[in-house]
Formats: C-alpha cells, structure tokens, sequence
C-alpha cells in the first residue's frame, strides 16, 4: 500500500488510479484477476489502458536500469496485466479460452 | 525474403521412407505392461534431462528431481569442489529421502533429519550420531549414491543404468552437433508451469511433435503464424530424423496480423538489438530428445527465445508436462513486457493443448479405434515410435 502522501500511480498516469487493483504480482495474481474479472470489466480495462501503453512504455524505460519507485512499479505492473488480458479481447472475444483446460492450472507463483 | 519452405505434399517419406506409412496402433497408450516395459527399457535406460547447471550456479547450490516412472528421486549439487553431481537423494542408514525442498543451497554439507546423519556437498558420509553404537561402521562406504550425470550445453543428464551402453554425447547424436554451441546460457529461466494432466505421457508429446493442428486448433491466437500452403496446410521448412531424436522446423506466415497490444511491443524502440543463432534451422526449431525432453527455439521478433517441454510419466494415464520457458535478459522495458505478452500468449495456447491431450487420451481409452493414422507431416510422431518400438523390441541397453 502507497504511504499517505506518495501518489500510487506517478502523476501522468493519475487516469488510471480507477485500475490500480490490476497492479498485481506474482504472475499467478494476474491469473486469478483475469479469471475473477467479467468480460465487462476485462473489456473496459483493456479499452482505458491499451490507448495508453505506448506512453507507459517510454515512462519507464526511464527506470530501466534502476530499481523503479514504487508507483512506476505499479504502472509495470499493471501493463503486465494489460497482455495478460490482451488475448481475450484481440483475438478470442471472450472471457475463456477457446476448448482450454481451467486456466488455474497454468497459475504460476514465479 | 524468399520463401525456404517447399509446399508440395508427402515430401518427408520420401526423405525417410524407412519410417513407412502404416497406420499405429493405440494400446501402447494404454497398456499397463507396455508402460513398465518404458520405465524398464527406456526410463531405465536413457539419457534422461533433470535440468540446467544455471539453476545450481554457486557452491552447495543444488535441485531435487524426480523421475517418478523410476521412483528415483536425483540430487543434483554443486559441491565446495565447484563441480556438478547427481546422487540419489537416499540417505545411506534406513533410506529416508534426504532432501525435501526442491531447490536451495547447503553449507557444505547435507543433513538427514531422521537421525542427522551428514554428508559432504561431494556425497561423502561425515558424520553419524552415536557411531561407537554401530557394527563395525566404516563412513567411506557409506557415502550418497551416485547416479551417472553428464552435461551438454548446460543441460544436465542423468542415466540410471549403473553402465551405460553410450556416452550422452553420442547418445545425444545430431542433435548435439546442430545444437553445438548454442548460447542457451544467454536465456535464463523466466517461469515454469507444472501441469498433471490425465493423460499418457506420449499423448501429449505426440500432440506437440507437429504442426498440423496449427491451424486449427489454434486458429485464434496463431492460426496463421506459420507457413502453409495455399489451402492453407502447415509445411515443414526443414525434418531431420536423427538416431533417436528429430527435429521440424519452419518459418512464420507472411500474413500474420499484429494487434493493436503487438504493435506497440514490436515497435523499434532504439535499444533494439538482435540476438540470433547461427544453430537455428528455421524461425522455429522443434527438437524432440528422446524419450521424453523437447528444446523448442524460435524467433521472438529480433530475439532468440526458447521453451523446454519434459512429459513426465506418473501412471500408464496421468502425467507431469512440464513446461519452462527462456528468455535473454531484455534490454529495454518494451522487450520485457513483448516477453510477458508472448508467455501469455504461449500460456493461452497450451490450456488449448492441455484441454486436447486429456480429450485424446480419452478418446484412447475408449478403444473405440485400434490405431491411429498419421500424415506426412505428423512422421516424427512415427519416427518417435519407431525407436520405442526398436528399443521395446530389442530390449537391448543403450
């Protein structure tokens, strides 16, 4: 959790705070995210988010070869999330994949 | 580019027609006595991959794997000497499994906690609570036992017979020649997904070992990633069938799409820089190391990456795939988040395959049909069989 004065997101990105909750690690926490998530909610996410991942990129490389701050950290994060949910509106449409085993069994704590 | 990949059908008999055309039959899938007849001539008697020398790289580092078929439990260490063991993970007095963690880093020495007896990172017997107790003990001869290991490229082998009949180089054969030098010290472990799956051990393998499915199965995510033909059927730039081995090979599809999420990835971001390999035959190389070990490299835009696949019997129908995947260190954030998408992508497509082994599988046990019938492309599934069905039938160590 951010400290009481830090920001959670840096400032340029303060349009995302409403999806803070998908700055999640391990990877398995992004698993359980997109598997816990509505077609809406994946689909609403990913339309606010995706338009922004270019500038989000060229953020951090700023940060590359340093330990991020912990808002940087959080947006990282949170395009981690974006490609984890990416398939599902690029190219299945759907919150499931296609004829896939549950997807749990792939969550992964690395 | 111009395109490397010959279209025309049935062109791999004619390159190996000894593999021949015949259809194969379904209960070495489901077989109990043919699935011991695996752990005690071929499990028993191979090279056998348990992991990578990267995962042990300092002193008294060291990993556990089983080879459940065999009941063996490999402790791989890397002792104060600096060089890489394999023992099995028994402790000399009444047999306990001596380490239980999967992976860690001892002091130099290796402690059983049922009575605390003590071993040397190098196997040797240290110390044993109470010895003036015991019956004429003498610690030299009670030391780990050993389990002959070597290494190739940084992969660890190890091979249960006391004797082995070849040494893991030629064992290993062409694809130790192609692959000679191939700098997978370059790309370390990222993740490793561990999947039981309620299927044979060669369902799944055979599932991976062709392009076929492509298409089709995958239609969503990679329905068009590689090169077919104009009725839109996989081919093979290249197939190699080895002594026990083989790889396919192939290049991508000029028609692949990008998505709004890839074409930001893809996008140059001015630290680019290429990382290829002169080993590599095509865009993807699948190499399939007998029995039960696939290294599949391939081209991640401008960079090498690659996956391993171990399918690791548990019972004639359940088993472990295993699934571990390679990346280079990235250079730039936008290279590490293309990583993160591809393993999304990669891990999307294997629930696909999962999903598919176990309806396989299924579909076997039903003995609704006594064989399977395989195409021109799908003839490494044959040539795999035919060398289980060489080694079943000879019986001979190897």
């Amino acid at each position: 959790m951010p400290a009481i004065d830090e920001p959670s997101l840096p400032e340029e990105f303060s349009d995302l705070q409403p999806y803070l909750e998908w700055a999640l690690e391990p990877e398995r926490a992004r698993t359980e995210m997109r598997v816990a998530s509505s077609m809406v909610e994946i689909r609403d996410f990913y339309d606010t988010v995706q338009p922004r991942l270019e500038a989000m990129i060229r953020y951090l490389e700023d940060f590359r070869d340093d330990p991020m701050p912990a808002p940087a950290h959080r947006l990282y994060l949170i395009s981690l999330s974006l490609v984890e949910v990416a398939n599902l509106v690029e190219l299945y449409k759907r919150r499931e994949v296609f004829e896939g085993c549950d997807p749990l069994r792939y969550a992964s704590d690395q | 580019m111009a395109m490397k990949t010959e279209l025309r059908e049935k062109q791999w008999v004619e390159k190996y027609p000894d593999v021949g055309t015949e259809p194969l039959p379904t209960e070495p899938y489901l077989s109990q006595e043919r699935f011991a007849l695996e752990r005690d001539l071929v499990f028993r008697r191979s090279w056998i991959n348990v992991g990578r020398v990267d995962e042990i790289p300092g002193i008294g580092d060291y990993f556990v794997r089983d080879i459940a078929i065999c009941k063996a439990s490999i402790l791989v260490v890397r002792g104060s000497d600096g060089i890489v063991r394999a023992f099995h993970n028994v402790c000399s007095h009444r047999s306990n499994t001596l380490v239980l963690d999967e992976r860690g880093t001892c002091p130099g020495r290796l402690n059983c906690h049922f009575h605390n007896w003590v071993y040397s990172d190098t196997g040797e017997l240290l110390w044993v609570p109470d010895e003036e107790n015991f019956f004429d003990l003498d610690k030299r001869d009670h030391g780990l036992t050993p389990v002959n290991m070597d290494i190739w490229e940084g992969f660890v082998f190890v091979h249960l017979d006391p004797e082995p009949a070849q040494t893991l180089q030629s064992y290993l054969g062409g694809v130790a020649d192609q692959l000679a030098g191939c700098p997978f010290d370059k790309m370390p472990l990222s993740q490793t997904y561990r999947v039981e799956e309620r299927a044979n051990w060669k369902v799944g393998l055979d599932a991976q070992n062709e392009l076929y499915h492509f298409p089709f199965q995958h239609r969503h995510v990679a329905g068009d990633a590689f090169r077919t033909n104009d009725k839109r059927q996989s081919r093979y730039q290249d197939l190699r069938l080895y002594n026990y081995h083989s790889v396919w090979s192939c290049e991508y599809g000029e028609s692949h799409k990008l998505t709004p999420i890839a074409s930001t990835l893809y996008k140059f971001d001015g630290i680019l820089r290429a990382f290829t390999i002169p080993q590599m035959i095509g865009e993807m190389d699948f190499f399939t190391v007998f029995p039960n070990f696939v290294i599949l490299l391939y081209q991640l835009g401008t960079s090498t990456s690659y996956l391993t696949y171990h399918f690791w019997p548990l019972a004639v129908d359940r088993t472990i795939w295993e699934i571990r995947v390679h990346f280079r260190e990235p250079l730039s954030v936008r290279e590490r988040i293309r990583q993160e998408y591809f393993k999304c992508i990669s891990r999307d497509t294997l629930q696909e395959d999962t999903a598919m082994h176990e309806a396989v599988h299924s579909g076997l046990a039903s003995r609704a049909k006594p064989h399977i019938i395989l195409q021109d492309n799908e003839i490494a599934i044959r040539h795999f069989h035919k060398v289980m069905e060489d080694r079943i039938g000879a019986g001979l160590p190897t």
